[in-house]
Formats: structure tokens, C-alpha cells, sequence
């Protein structure tokens, strides 16, 4: 009888410390400045969201395009973000403000239509129906340990950058190492070969569903920087030829755009100069581009 | 099966009240054959090597102890230890000896290279074989009567809590609760969760969330800075730690709520004020193994201080052997034994000088915590040689620490998991640290609702931080 009881009183007790420290994290969360905090927490009605992975992430600085546009920006990139959590995160976006008038998407996460990184993002799985159904789906045990324990939502890293940006509004988040030198010597050529070799299927259907729910919004493909030693320009040309013969929009190629090993953080990936300079060369495109209303 | 993971949750929970409900021979009978199934889950072709060790060693034991005739036990004794060698020999060092064999032929140009076998190392082997033969040695020095049931003896050496990682446990031990009465009794069961909670922490939180950025920095170190590379060795420090005392844990929690008292595995090592005490308080089922049946067989502290010295080291370097087929174990239990030798040469100097502690309390504890952190720097350096692929990045490391040029936060690279693993090593060491200044296991022994809630909130902790990815325990390859 004392073991019952006891145990009994482990469970309730361990359920009040649970719903103790989740109500707190959930406060938390809801005060931070990081992007997807935002997105389910605040209006933001934005005319122009950055999208992608991390190439997205650090080739768009949307601060300096709020800058030198005046137009209200935000970057929605991830690092690993698949395209089945971009077209979820643009959908909750869509659904909570008004349209914005570009979405730029940096192609890369179209060579993943897998769900990798999912969990990262469990803590709005109450806020999104399109979130809970895909954790459920692709992760139910997952999924029915955050309903018995609710702090379970919150173990993730992306909490703890959460918690960071607190105050701290995440939109300079780039990367700010740069290559040196030696390293850049050091690499082979075509070392670290790019992935973009041929169209998933999958991917494409999702990103076709994409560009057919937001007809009226401008969607701007964008293929980022990568260094030229781990760049095969074929297989990125075929890449872009069968993409635009398929959704008939047009990629803005930009992976030859920097021979500046100064504004690359690593192969794949620029800096926080990178990122200003194709932001820029972004804003000009559009400025030039008398068939996008800006 | 890994504890941690749902198959063992779904085993236990079957398995738990089938215990309770069984009484005398049935239950030993549901140990056993749960105990294979447990370990049949792995490969269920190695539970032979089970069998064959267990037979081996019971007929040997039995044999023993019938014989009085003294070369006659002495047989039967070396029938049991060759066997159990040789399994361990085979299974486990055969393609390090052929590897080392064909590196030294290939050195005098003779021109024979032997082949190496494409060998699975069967989980666990190093703890049952050492098992079994610390039961046959103990019944050859009379420690202990020989077990006449089979069944109890197969169960000794198969039972699934502590097979495949330890502890170590005695016959002596073990057969006389195995088959002592037991009853279910609310508080030996809530100390047993509180340990088998606490031992998932360990595991879970401390040492899966320090593996994501030590594994990065040993796999290659050269790319890494000096800060950076000295965070993947403390932290190795603090992952071996919560890897193995969190398995030991919960198998000493989940023997405790079936009835069994086990003895500590670990004890607060990284407290220890030098390396002899390192020694005494990690992995004490091995480390006292070691001392039984090696230190003192070979003639322990006997014959004069050079022999002792001697018999250290060896004790040490098998140490070494036993943790895996590679020199960087071997290194790592040789500078372990130079460094004991060289905190009892110290030690000796010391008390010629007469040199004693501060009385002062301020000054005693300063002394204290340097002593604490010496002894832990100590310990990691033998770490660096126990975790590194090969000799050559052992020295990498080591290089790198010891040049003291690059200790640049900036260029660190994983900071949120580094600032979380900080964080964690900083609440062991503080719950740790309580527990040695204020025995807090007595107090939680005293207040049980208060160790009730303590329990509660481990768990959420698990699950707030823990990693679910079912990682495999670091000491199941040994």
C-alpha cells in the first residue's frame, strides 16, 4: 500500500514540477526575439521573407535589406531546414499576417525533402496544426512523450538558442568566422562536391505546392555562393535548367557571385560580408526588374 | 537490449512483477532465462560463450574443492583460468596480437602476413569472463564454498543488470541474496528508482549531451584549437563518468529493487585527492578485482618497494589490456601506473620533510580544492590517450594543450552545446560536491517525501535535457 501511494506520489508530483517548468520555458519562449518565437508569437506582417537553410541563413541579411529598402524584412532560414518544414513555417506565416510582397528561397533545401531537424522546432507544435501532424507522423513516440511531459517540448538546441535571444533579436545571425588562407590552399578541388545534382521528386511536388498556394506573392528563387573549388558548375547548371523548365521561375544564380575568399565562412557557406553582398546584389536585381512590383 | 532504450522499458516492466509473483526456484529459473533473453537480444549465438564459461567454471570450482590433493586443484584451477582467457583471448585481442605480430614481421622484412579474423567482440565479455574466474580463484583459496546448483550458478553469471557492464560482483556476494527471501517493501524500491533515475541522468543528460561536442573534437583534433580541444577532454572526462557510473547505477537500482544489495561502483571520483584515490573510488568492482587477483597474486606490497613498484605497474598495464585490444588503452593504464608510483614516491618524500596540511581552514580548503584539481588534471591526461584514435592524435592533443597559443572562444565551434554541457558539469559537480560535504543520501533517507520530489525532479530534468538517441554505453565494448 505505502509503495502505491508513493508511487502515486512521485507521478503527481512529477507532473506539477513538469507543468511548473514548462509554463515558465513556454513565457520564455514566447519573450524571445528569435525567428520562429516571432512567427508564432507576434504579428510581424513583413513585405519580404528571406527562406532556406543555412545557406539561406547566412547569405541574407535582412536587417541591412530592411535598410536599403525600407521594406520590412525577415529571415525565416534554418540551419538543415527541409523544404517540408519550409513550406510549413511559410504556411503558419501566411495564416497569422498579411501577404508579403517577395518571398526569396534559397534553393538548397530543395535537395531535402525529408524531415530532418523536425524536433528542433517541437516547442509550437501546440501553435501549428501542419507541426504537430508532422512530429506525430514522422515521430510519435516523440510526439507522445511532449504530451505526458511538457517540458519534453522543449529539449532541443533550438531552445537554448531561444533562450539566447531572449532580448537579443536573432536576424544578425550569420556566421562570422572567415576562411583563411591556408585553408582555402588546402582544399581539393572539388573536395566537398555540391549537392544540387539532379531534382528530388518529393521536393519538387512540395515546392510546386508552394508556388501554386501563394499565386499572388513573388517567389524568387536563389541559388547563394559557393567556393569555386567545391563548386561543379555542371551539375549546378543542369540543376537550374531542369528547375526552370519544371516551375517556370527563374533561379538567380549566384554561386560564382563571390571569388572573394573573405566573405566565405567555410565551402558552403558565406560570412556576414558575404551576406551583405548578395543582399545587396538582391536589392539591386529587384530594383532592376521592372516585373516585380516592389 | 540497452536500458536506454523502449525494448528494456517494455522488458522490465513484464519482468518486474513476474519477480514478485515467483517464489525460490521458479523465480532464480525466470532470472536466468530472462537474464539470456537479455542478452540474446544482442546476439543470441554468444550466449554459448556464456554457457561454455559457466559449465567450465562450475565443474572446475566443484572439482576444487572435492580434490584435496593440491596439484590436483592447481589443475583444475588453470583448466578454468585457461579457458576463460582463452575465450577472452580470442574473442577479444586475437586481431590486435595478428596485427602486431605482422607489423613486427613486416620489421625484420620476413614476408608472412597472417590474416585477421572478421571477429565481433561479444558484448560484455570482459566483465562475465572476470566474473566467473574471481568465483573460481575464491573457491581455490577457500574464500568460498562452491555453488552445487547449476541453476544458481548460471544465474550468477548471466544476471542481466550488471552482464554486459559491470559491476563486477563477487559470488560471495550475490548467491547468498539470490536466494535469500524477499519481499516488496516501498522503501527499497523508491531508493532503487531514485538510483536507476539518477543512473539515466547520468547517462542521458551528463554523458550523451558531452558526447556531441567530444566526439567532434577526437575525430579530428588537428582542426581545432587549444581551447577548444582541452573542452573536449574535460568533457570526455565528465562523459566517460556519466556513461559508465550511470550504467553501474542502474543496474545497481534495478538489482536493489529486486532484492539485491549491491556495493557502490563509483564513488564521487572526481573528488579524489590524488591519483591512488582516483583509483579507489572509479570503477571500485574492477579496481578491487585487480587488486585481489593481480596486485596481490603477484606478490603485491610483499617483497620490498621496488617489487611493489613493479607489481604496480603491471596490475596497471593489464588494467589497460582489459579496457580494450589497442596501445592507447595499454599507454593509458601504464601512465596510470607511473602515476601512482610516483604519488607514493611523493608521498614518501613528504613524510621525510615532515610536510603536513594548513591548519588554517581558508588555506586547508585552497589546498584541498588544488589538490582536487591536480589530481583531476592528472586523470584527464591519461583520458586523452584512453579516447584518441591512435597514439598519433593522443600527441596532437597533448601538443596542442601544451602550447597554450590558441585559447580564442571565438574560434570554438559548437558554443550552445558547450555553454549547455557546462552548465550540466557544473550541477554534478555541485550535487556531488553536496553529497560529499553533507551526506545527502542520509538526509534524503530521512525525509522521503523530500527524496520523492528530488526523484520528480530528476526526471523532469531527463526529460528537459536528456538525448533520446539510444547511444549504446562506452564501457559494453569492453
Amino acid at each position: 500500500m505505502d509503495l502505491i501511494k508513493n508511487l502515486f506520489k512521485l507521478i503527481i508530483v512529477f507532473f506539477i514540477i513538469d507543468s511548473m517548468i514548462s509554463f515558465a520555458f513556454l513565457e520564455l519562449s514566447k519573450l524571445s526575439k528569435i525567428r520562429y518565437s516571432r512567427l508564432y508569437y507576434e504579428k510581424i506582417n513583413a513585405d519580404v521573407i528571406f527562406i532556406g537553410n543555412s545557406r539561406g541563413r547566412n547569405s541574407f541579411d535582412s536587417p541591412y535589406f530592411e535598410t536599403l529598402s525600407g521594406k520590412k524584412s525577415i529571415s525565416l532560414s534554418y540551419n538543415a531546414l527541409p523544404l517540408s518544414l519550409v513550406k510549413v513555417f511559410l504556411g503558419d506565416y501566411l495564416e497569422r499576417n498579411t501577404l508579403p510582397e517577395i518571398i526569396f528561397i534559397e534553393v538548397h533545401c530543395i535537395s531535402d525533402a525529408g524531415y530532418y531537424g523536425l524536433l528542433n522546432f517541437k516547442q509550437y507544435m501546440f501553435n501549428s496544426v501542419a507541426l504537430k501532424n508532422m512530429i506525430k507522423k514522422y515521430y510519435p513516440i516523440d510526439y507522445y512523450a511532449s504530451m505526458i511531459s511538457k517540458s519534453y517540448i522543449f529539449n532541443s538546441e533550438y531552445f537554448i538558442r531561444t533562450l539566447y535571444h531572449i532580448t537579443k533579436n536573432d536576424q544578425s545571425w550569420i556566421n562570422r568566422f572567415r576562411i583563411s588562407q591556408e585553408y582555402y590552399n588546402n582544399l581539393k578541388q572539388n573536395e566537398d562536391d555540391f549537392l544540387l545534382q539532379k531534382i528530388d521528386e518529393s521536393s519538387m511536388k512540395i515546392f510546386t505546392e508552394i508556388v501554386q498556394k501563394y499565386k499572388g506573392i513573388t517567389i524568387i528563387p536563389v541559388l547563394a555562393p559557393i567556393i569555386d573549388k567545391c563548386r561543379n558548375d555542371e551539375n549546378i547548371n543542369s540543376f537550374i535548367s531542369d528547375f526552370e523548365s519544371r516551375t517556370q521561375l527563374k533561379i538567380i544564380n549566384y554561386s560564382q557571385a563571390i571569388s572573394d575568399i573573405s566573405m566565405f565562412a567555410d565551402t558552403i557557406h558565406t560570412n556576414d560580408a558575404g551576406a551583405r553582398f548578395i543582399t545587396k546584389k538582391l536589392y539591386d536585381f529587384i530594383n532592376a526588374d521592372a516585373s516585380v512590383s516592389f | 537490449m540497452l536500458f536506454n532504450s523502449i525494448n528494456f522499458i517494455v522488458f522490465i516492466i513484464l519482468f518486474i512483477p513476474l519477480y514478485f509473483v515467483t517464489r525460490g526456484k521458479i523465480r532464480v529459473w525466470l532470472s536466468l532465462i530472462s537474464s539470456y533473453f537479455f542478452y540474446g537480444c544482442w546476439d543470441y549465438r554468444y550466449l554459448l560463450l556464456i554457457l561454455v564459461l559457466t559449465l567450465v567454471n562450475y565443474y572446475c570450482a566443484i572439482n576444487i574443492s572435492t580434490h584435496r590433493n593440491v596439484k590436483k586443484k592447481q589443475l583444475y584451477l588453470s583448466i578454468s583460468i585457461v579457458v576463460s582467457l582463452l575465450i577472452l583471448g580470442f574473442f577479444k585481442y586475437y586481431n590486435f596480437f595478428i596485427y602486431n605480430l605482422n607489423s613486427i614481421l613486416a620489421f625484420i622484412d620476413f614476408d608472412n602476413n597472417l590474416s585477421t579474423l572478421n571477429i565481433i567482440l561479444p558484448v560484455g565479455i570482459s566483465f562475465y569472463t572476470f566474473q566467473a574466474m574471481s568465483y573460481t580463484i575464491d573457491v581455490y583459496r577457500n574464500k568460498l564454498e562452491p555453488e552445487q546448483s547449476l541453476l544458481i550458478f548460471s544465474t550468477y553469471i548471466a544476471f542481466f543488470p550488471q552482464l554486459v557492464a559491470g559491476p563486477i560482483i563477487r559470488a560471495t556476494c550475490f548467491i547468498p541474496q539470490l536466494s535469500a527471501k524477499k519481499l516488496i517493501h516501498s522503501d527499497r524500491i523508491i531508493n532503487g528508482i531514485y538510483m536507476v533515475v539518477w543512473g539515466f541522468f547520468l547517462k542521458l543528460v551528463i554523458a550523451d549531451s558531452l558526447a556531441m561536442v567530444v566526439d567532434i573534437r577526437f575525430e579530428n583534433p588537428e582542426v581545432h584549437n587549444a581551447l577548444s580541444v582541452l573542452i573536449g577532454v574535460v568533457f570526455y572526462a565528465f562523459q566517460i563518468y556519466g556513461d559508465f557510473a550511470g550504467y553501474s547505477l542502474i543496474a545497481i537500482g534495478i538489482a536493489h529493487i529486486l532484492g539485491f544489495n549491491f556495493p557502490d561502483n563509483f564513488d564521487r571520483p572526481y573528488f579524489s585527492k590524488n591519483i591512488s584515490e582516483f583509483w579507489q573510488r572509479w570503477h571500485i568492482s574492477f579496481s578491487s578485482w585487480l587488486r585481489d587477483y593481480i596486485y596481490i597474486s603477484i606478490g603485491g606490497n610483499r617483497s620490498g618497494k621496488i617489487l611493489m613498484y613493479r607489481n604496480i605497474l603491471i596490475t596497471m598495464l593489464l588494467c589497460g589490456l582489459w579496457h580494450g585490444a589497442g596501445w592507447n588503452f595499454i599507454i593509458w593504464g601504464g601512465i596510470n601506473g607511473i602515476f601512482i608510483i610516483t604519488h607514493r614516491l611523493f608521498n614518501v618524500v613528504m613524510s621525510k620533510i615532515k610536510f603536513s596540511t594548513p591548519s588554517i581552514g581558508f588555506v586547508n580548503n585552497i589546498f584541498l580544492l588544488t589538490k582536487i584539481l591536480i589530481t583531476f588534471s592528472f586523470v584527464c591526461l591519461g583520458w586523452i590517450f584512453f579516447r584518441s584514435n591512435n597514439l598519433y592524435e593522443s600527441l596532437i592533443i597533448i601538443n596542442k594543450i601544451r602550447q597554450f597559443n590558441d585559447y580564442h572562444f571565438f574560434s570554438v565551434t559548437q558554443k550552445i552545446y558547450i555553454l549547455k554541457g557546462t552548465m550540466l558539469i557544473g550541477f554534478l559537480v555541485f550535487v556531488e560536491g553536496m553529497s560529499l560535504m553533507y551526506n545527502t543520501k542520509q538526509f534524503l533517507n530521512e525525509y522521503p517525501n523530500i527524496k520523492i520530489v528530488w526523484i520528480a525532479f530528476i526526471l523532469v530534468l531527463i526529460s528537459f535535457f536528456g538525448t533520446f538517441e539510444n547511444n549504446a554505453f562506452i564501457y559494453f565494448q569492453f
